[in-house]
């Protein structure tokens, strides 16, 4: 059971072959992805062929299409980003005001509130998606008949996307800000204003270095949530396509191994992404792609 | 720290807007795989200056596309020519053709008239045609021996072939089994329980599926790899197959093949017809038109196209259609509204069969 | 400006309502317009070209056509199961990061765990299709080994489902119940074993007890993702998958019945939350608490 009782020698043995099992499930199908990015063949799928680097480097003369090559899947990792940055973006500001909305504010309905903020989390993605898809052409079919208005903002493409990954994303970023809000020591605080700070000043200058921490985290996650984020998408996507539904399409089509060398880049990405943050002393418990 | 993120927040929305802005020198063409040649684009940019930017897409999702966004983000749709008319009924998303502003003489008559009689309403036309093919059965000959469509769910066939579980696959197998679909339009009973029919010798077949495939590519690198031996498919996808392996061969069913044909449509909130009118009058030039057919292998609705094609695709063509025989063919005639969600609910059944 | 918002003076409402506005412009246009439309949606009836009335046909089309409750309670029990399995693997490995690993050891092995969900949920699907296609590393690896004499398809089966479910699902099972097992105190273990308590005793009336909060907060998130997923169960099983998204999808995209597909989004999320509140109820515990610990 634990280190200090006694444990019988079958119940060590076992524990590490479960561990070693469970690691093996853990990292064999990241493992296999990563190891087909080089295979010298036209499909992701054993036997070994020998080593190339292809899948990254290849170009049309070569009769390969790499990824540095593919400009369709280049176009997709960009048009993520976007998504990412703004959504990011609006996340941290949002979660912000709303940590100090439920940690400060003194209001009626507070409770039911910041209940109501924790909803978008247990609303399945497709759902989300599909609701706001519905609304959005709603109001842009009002705008138009009534006024003649065009507002092509609220048709399936990428601002619709930010927005449908915004609303639930929004969520975790609030509880990571406000957790570390609530923390906070008021007298620091109290003490700045004695001495005369004003108020903005002891925003600047102590709530926000105080904060960075929650912040910074609270950014990278919800960069990563939205670079993997795939139900909500899915249903507001125009003709500008991010790429986990561009490679959802390639692989259902049995995708060449460009996808593993895609993929192999995502893993080294997010990689550098989580040590850099763990470096920082950030929370790694933090929740990562959903 | 807020500064960064307004920042790069602003930066981004400039981005974003950058992309999506609206350009006069643009042309935003959804179609399906092949159907715009990559130096077919390059040579229209030449000659206009017009930039063609291509989604790949299907029927359905070039629909429910334009429905979502009520006719906009595209300046050119592709669908099928009896798939127009319901959907501009019921969302509006199409806006019909000045034909002044085309030369029509560039179409071959007969494509010309079937089109404007599934795709006029209220006296407007909201098609022409492009391209046009069939549906048949792809089979690898060394490995199996097919004649018609129920041969696909021959027991010794098991997991082995593949099938589209869209309505063209309804209709096959509805023509298989003796009865003809498009004469019961008219009688949305009996043609409810003709597709409870077909979907249940569906479900019977189901287990010798291997999958149910969405996109060509899907299908052509299933055939290629020989996890699926014997396939509905449409002809040139066969043919292309056979120009790398000779045993991989395209037929036409017993029961007759499927003759369909993809048009131009314009969305109702497209931004650039002057474009869009450029582009036809551009693409139905024999010459571009030969290039087309090259590139998906289909037939061009164009006229004077017969000399400039390859005199392969012609024998294969000649090979599968003796005599230049089409009466063999069923074309689709516009589907009256209603009937698509009978058979929508008969695909469902399908899927969700064990 | 922050203190303001605590001022009963009129600047403090200023900033109250300036800190108020994102949040009712968040959850307002983006959560519950977006829903009381779907609901209106759902509850109209297309009788001709453009033209709509209000009626309860699209659930009744969802009650009378058995393959739709059918796909709909697959859908339910395949992620009930799902939630177990995931539990059963996840409770040993987060008991040896909480009490067996020591020091540092146990926070390595933990961001170990953590690392491959920092990728995205395609990447780790890509993984499985080249793993298990028929083409693929394990029937391949069978047939060198002789269990097999051709390559099987490991695609396309339930069993596949939920392998890809349990893998997707693990990380949001493993947090919370390392942090309620490591609150657990050693010496009540340590007692219970001096006092004559067996392993099985143990578990039961203490362990368990302890991290029913990590417990029921896991499989909450887990079963909730797991009924919204579309991803996992649309390719790995491809003709067979059968899951309710899959059906809301079909609905607005592939038939343009937006009336339909809305009426389903409604009967999943009416579920999801139904099961949501039985798990509280049964474990006795708040929603907020258990959102807050994942």
């Amino acid at each position: 059971m634990i280190p200090s009782l006694p444990r019988p020698i079958w119940l060590r043995t076992a524990t590490v072959a479960y561990l070693i099992a469970f690691l093996a499930f853990l990292f064999l199908p990241l493992a296999v992805v990563a190891v087909f990015a080089f295979n010298d063949a036209p499909y992701p799928a054993p036997p070994w062929r020998g080593f190339t680097f292809d899948w990254f480097l290849g170009n049309a003369a070569l009769g390969r299409t790499g990824l540095f090559a593919d400009s369709e899947l280049l176009g997709s990792i960009w048009t993520s980003c976007i998504v990412a940055i703004c959504v990011t973006a609006l996340s941290a500001l949002v979660g912000m005001t709303n940590a100090f909305l439920i940690e400060r504010g003194r209001f009626r309905g507070k409770q039911a509130l910041s209940i109501l903020m924790l909803a978008p989390l247990v609303i399945p993605g497709v759902i989300l998606g599909i609701s706001i898809l519905a609304f959005a052409s709603r109001i842009a079919d009002i705008a138009d008949d009534t006024f003649g208005l065009e507002l092509d903002f609220l048709r399936p493409g990428l601002p619709l996307v930010v927005l449908g990954q915004f609303s639930y994303i929004a969520t975790i970023a609030t509880l990571t800000i406000s957790a570390r809000l609530r923390r906070f020591d008021r007298t620091l605080e109290e003490a700045a204003l004695n001495l005369g700070a004003s108020k903005a000043a002891v925003f600047r200058t102590i709530l926000l270095p105080y904060l960075r921490p929650a912040l910074l985290g609270s950014a990278a996650i919800s960069f990563l949530m939205s670079f993997a984020d795939f139900n909500t998408t899915l249903m507001l996507v125009g003709a500008d396509t991010p790429l986990t539904v561009m490679m959802y399409g390639r692989m259902r089509e049995g995708a060449t191994p460009v996808l593993n060398a895609v993929s192999l880049f995502l893993m080294i990405a997010s990689a550098v992404l989580a040590l850099t943050l763990l470096r920082r002393g950030g929370s790694p418990r933090a929740k990562p792609a959903q | 720290m807020k500064h960064i993120l307004i920042a790069s927040f602003v930066v981004a929305l400039s981005l974003a807007a950058g992309g999506v802005q609206a350009d006069s020198q643009k042309l935003r063409i959804i179609s399906w795989a092949d159907y715009v040649p990559a130096d077919l684009i390059a040579a229209f940019k030449k000659e206009t200056g017009i930039e063609v930017e291509l989604t790949l897409s299907n029927n359905e999702e070039m629909i429910s596309k334009l429905r979502a966004t009520g006719g906009a983000g595209y300046d050119l749709a592709q669908p099928s020519q009896d798939r127009i008319l319901a959907a501009q009924r019921e969302f509006g998303i199409y806006k019909p053709f000045d034909l002044t502003k085309l030369k029509l003489e560039q179409f071959q008559p007969e494509f010309l008239n079937i089109v404007r009689k599934n795709t006029t309403l209220d006296g407007k036309v909201y098609g022409l045609p492009y391209l046009w093919g069939t549906d048949g059965l792809v089979v690898n000959a060394k490995r199996a021996k097919i004649a018609d469509y129920p041969d696909l769910c021959r027991p010794d066939l098991k997991g082995k072939t593949a099938v589209r579980l869209r309505r063209p696959t309804l209709m096959a197998f509805a023509f298989a089994a003796g009865k003809d679909p498009f004469a019961l339009y008219g009688d949305p009973k009996a043609y409810g329980a003709l597709m409870d029919q077909v979907g249940a010798t569906l479900i019977a077949c189901k287990p010798n599926f291997k999958f149910f495939y969405d996109n060509k590519d899907q299908l052509l690198n299933g055939i290629r790899s020989g996890e699926v031996v014997a396939a509905m498919m449409w002809d040139t996808g066969g043919w292309t197959l056979n120009r790398d392996n000779p045993d991989i061969q395209f037929i036409v069913p017993r029961s007759g093949a499927l003759g369909w044909l993809d048009t131009f449509a314009l969305p109702a909130r497209g931004r650039n017809d002057a474009a869009v009118y450029a582009w036809i009058n551009f693409t139905m030039r024999p010459e571009n038109a030969a290039r087309i057919i090259k590139s998906v292998g289909s037939f061009s609705a164009a006229m004077n196209t017969a000399p400039l094609i390859d005199p392969r695709l012609k024998a294969q063509f000649a090979a599968a259609f003796p005599n230049n025989d089409l009466k063999s063919i069923h074309w689709y005639p516009a589907i009256p509204p209603g009937l698509e969600e009978m058979e929508g609910r008969v695909l469902d059944r399908v899927k969700a069969a064990n | 400006m922050l203190k303001a918002a605590i001022d009963p003076r009129w600047h403090g409402r200023l900033a109250l309502g300036l800190l108020l506005a994102p949040a009712l412009l968040w959850l307002g246009a983006l959560i519950i317009l977006p829903h009381v439309d779907l609901a209106v949606l759902s509850l109209r009836e297309r009788v001709g070209p453009r033209q709509y009335v209000a009626s309860l046909a699209q659930y009744k089309t969802f009650f009378a056509e058995p393959l739709y409750w059918h796909v709909f309670l697959r859908t339910a029990v395949m992620s009930v199961i799902a939630t177990l399995l995931t539990l059963l693997l996840a409770f040993p490995i987060a008991w040896i990061i909480a009490k067996l690993a020591r020091g540092r050891a146990g926070s390595l092995l933990f961001i170990i765990c953590l690392i491959p969900f920092w990728v995205s949920e395609t990447v780790r699907t890509l993984g499985w299709m080249i793993l298990l296609r028929e083409s693929g590393v394990l029937p391949a690896l069978l047939v060198k080994l002789g269990l097999t004499a051709m390559p099987v398809e490991l695609l396309y089966r339930d069993a596949t489902i939920l392998v890809g479910l349990v893998y997707t699902s693990l990380l949001f099972m493993v947090v919370p119940l390392v942090s309620s097992l490591e609150s657990l105190d050693n010496t009540l273990i340590e007692a219970a074993y001096d006092l004559g308590a067996g392993g099985f005793a143990i578990l039961r009336s203490i362990v368990i007890p302890h991290a029913a909060p990590g417990i029921t907060a896991g499989c909450i998130v887990v079963f909730m993702l797991t009924l919204g997923n579309y991803l996992t169960p649309t390719l790995l099983g491809g003709k067979n998958s059968q899951w309710f998204t899959e059906q809301i999808y079909t609905q607005f995209i592939t038939r343009f019945n937006w009336e339909q597909g809305a009426a389903f989004g409604f009967l999943l999320l009416a579920l999801s939350t139904a099961l949501v509140i039985l798990g509280l109820r049964l474990s006795g515990q708040r929603f907020g608490d258990v959102m807050r610990r994942t």
